[in-house]
């Protein structure tokens, strides 16, 4: 039972991700650590290494892109941006968000 | 007593000892293993540079010397290969090609050069963006505009040239969709959305072929007709609004436009505009009042830019608007207004 629910958290988590990523990417570009400590510290993620095949998807879905900028310290640093398709997936994700929260909350209170 | 030796990991040298070193070696090609072909390749060229983050930080604070208990410490952190797939592993496995040890390395090396991406695109008619013949779905793709955007500001060049050139537009249009090629093959497809031709790029192609494209929202409770209907008549007069508010923007435009060639000329040459442009209204005016006027149709202008934008938005899909560009002009507008109070003021 307890492994069932762990499970179950884990797909809720691995749905929001994606979700999560474009919301941060919203209004600033960032490289991959920024939005892995960004994640760490909102408890979206709790192994770093799920970040790089979700960010290369949604890069090759086209909804993300980046660009190669130097750094002051040490080599380049890949800088993920939003794409146009990306905004509109993400307005599309907001929607929908939007409409589940509803429902849940919704199912909540008509018990009390 | 244990052997301790340089060691690259993606472009830094750290020094790791013998054990450090093989489990970190059974861990990059766990991870090769899992994340296969040229997408697997990238994925871990990131996790390795991610690594060579870790260790730097330690680095600085901590003993210079990876052990083993810092290459575990940072498995922990990064996470094991089982645990990492995504949820598109099918996909992967399906695109992947029997290639992963050979020629990693290889890969490993171009992923990490930032890719020539422009140089492959090409101008093609979008056959999946597209109203009329995809000549502006092509266009918005190899440009990296939005093609509904390139559509309206195109009909609204036609609507206002409808006097007189208008033809011309309409048949540039013609030209473009017979010259144009479209783009059929998913090797087309992506040579026009600028994308390297290799078999995971050409799969996927294939694939969102059958629509994986993002569906367009739909109204869920279409079954309603009251719904349905009051939302119908709300998007025409939303529609109405956003179609008055862009013609007086595009009015104030124009008149703003034309009011600052008449301040220019009207100390020089005194009728010269006049004729051309057809509207003598400007010479009845005082300089002062033809400063106040043009000034309120600015700002009549981004009033009712702001205006169209947001219901026009609201029916289709638009990019949004970047925060800074809202800002700066809604500081103009302050400005203008501003201006405009103090300049009647002072005439009064």
């Amino acid at each position: 039972m307890a492994t069932n629910i762990d499970n179950l958290k884990s797909q809720m988590r691995k749905g929001m991700l994606e979700f999560c990523v474009l919301l941060l990417l919203q209004h600033s570009d960032a490289y991959a650590s920024e939005i892995i400590a960004k994640m760490k510290n909102a408890h979206m993620i709790v192994m770093e290494g799920t970040l790089y095949p979700l960010l290369t998807r949604l890069k090759n879905d086209g909804l993300l892109s980046y660009r190669w900028q130097e750094s002051t310290s040490g080599p380049p640093r890949k800088y993920y941006s939003i794409t146009p398709i990306g905004q509109m997936y993400l307005d599309q994700l907001e929607e929908s968000w939007r409409e589940i929260s509803l429902t849940v909350n919704h199912l909540q209170n008509l018990q009390s | 007593m244990k052997r301790t030796f340089p060691t690259n990991i993606d472009g830094r040298v750290f020094y790791i000892d013998d054990d450090a070193y093989n489990v970190l070696n059974q861990y990059l090609s766990e991870l090769r293993n899992a994340f296969k072909g040229e997408e697997g390749a990238e994925i871990v060229a990131d996790i390795e540079s991610r690594i060579r983050d870790h260790f730097s930080d330690q680095s600085v604070t901590a003993s210079p010397i990876v052990t083993i208990t810092d290459v575990e410490r940072v498995i922990a952190i990064i996470g094991r290969a089982a645990d990492l797939s995504d949820k598109s592993e099918e996909e992967e496995s399906t695109e992947s090609e029997p290639e992963s040890k050979t020629q990693n390395t290889h890969n490993q090396r171009t992923a990490t050069l930032p890719p020539p991406i422009a140089a492959r695109k090409k101008l093609y008619r979008s056959m999946r963006n597209k109203v009329l013949g995809g000549v502006f779905g092509g266009m918005a793709a190899y440009l990296g505009w939005n093609a509904n955007v390139m559509r309206i500001l195109f009909l609204c060049l036609v609507f206002f040239m409808l006097s007189h050139h208008f033809g011309l537009l309409i048949l540039a249009y013609l030209i473009a969709w017979m010259v144009i090629p479209e783009a059929r093959t998913p090797r087309q497809i992506l040579e026009m959305n600028g994308e390297a031709i290799n078999v995971g790029n050409l799969g996927r192609t294939v694939i969102s072929e059958s629509g994986a494209v993002p569906p367009p929202v739909k109204e869920n409770s279409g079954s309603n007709f009251l719904l349905t209907f009051t939302s119908f008549v709300g998007k025409c007069i939303v529609g109405c609004i956003g179609l008055t508010a862009g013609i007086i923007f595009i009015c104030s435009v124009i008149y703003f436009i034309a009011a600052i060639i008449n301040v220019g000329t009207m100390s020089f040459f005194h009728n010269s505009m006049y004729d051309f442009i057809g509207f003598d209204g400007f010479e009845s005016m005082g300089i002062n009042i033809l400063l106040i006027t043009m000034i309120g149709a600015l700002a009549l202008s981004i009033v009712s830019g702001f205006t169209s934008w947001a219901c026009i938005s609201s029916l289709l899909v638009l990019p949004p608007m970047r925060r800074p560009i809202v800002v700066s002009l809604l500081v103009i507008l302050v400005i203008l207004i501003v201006a405009v109070a103090a300049m009647s003021l002072l005439m009064l």
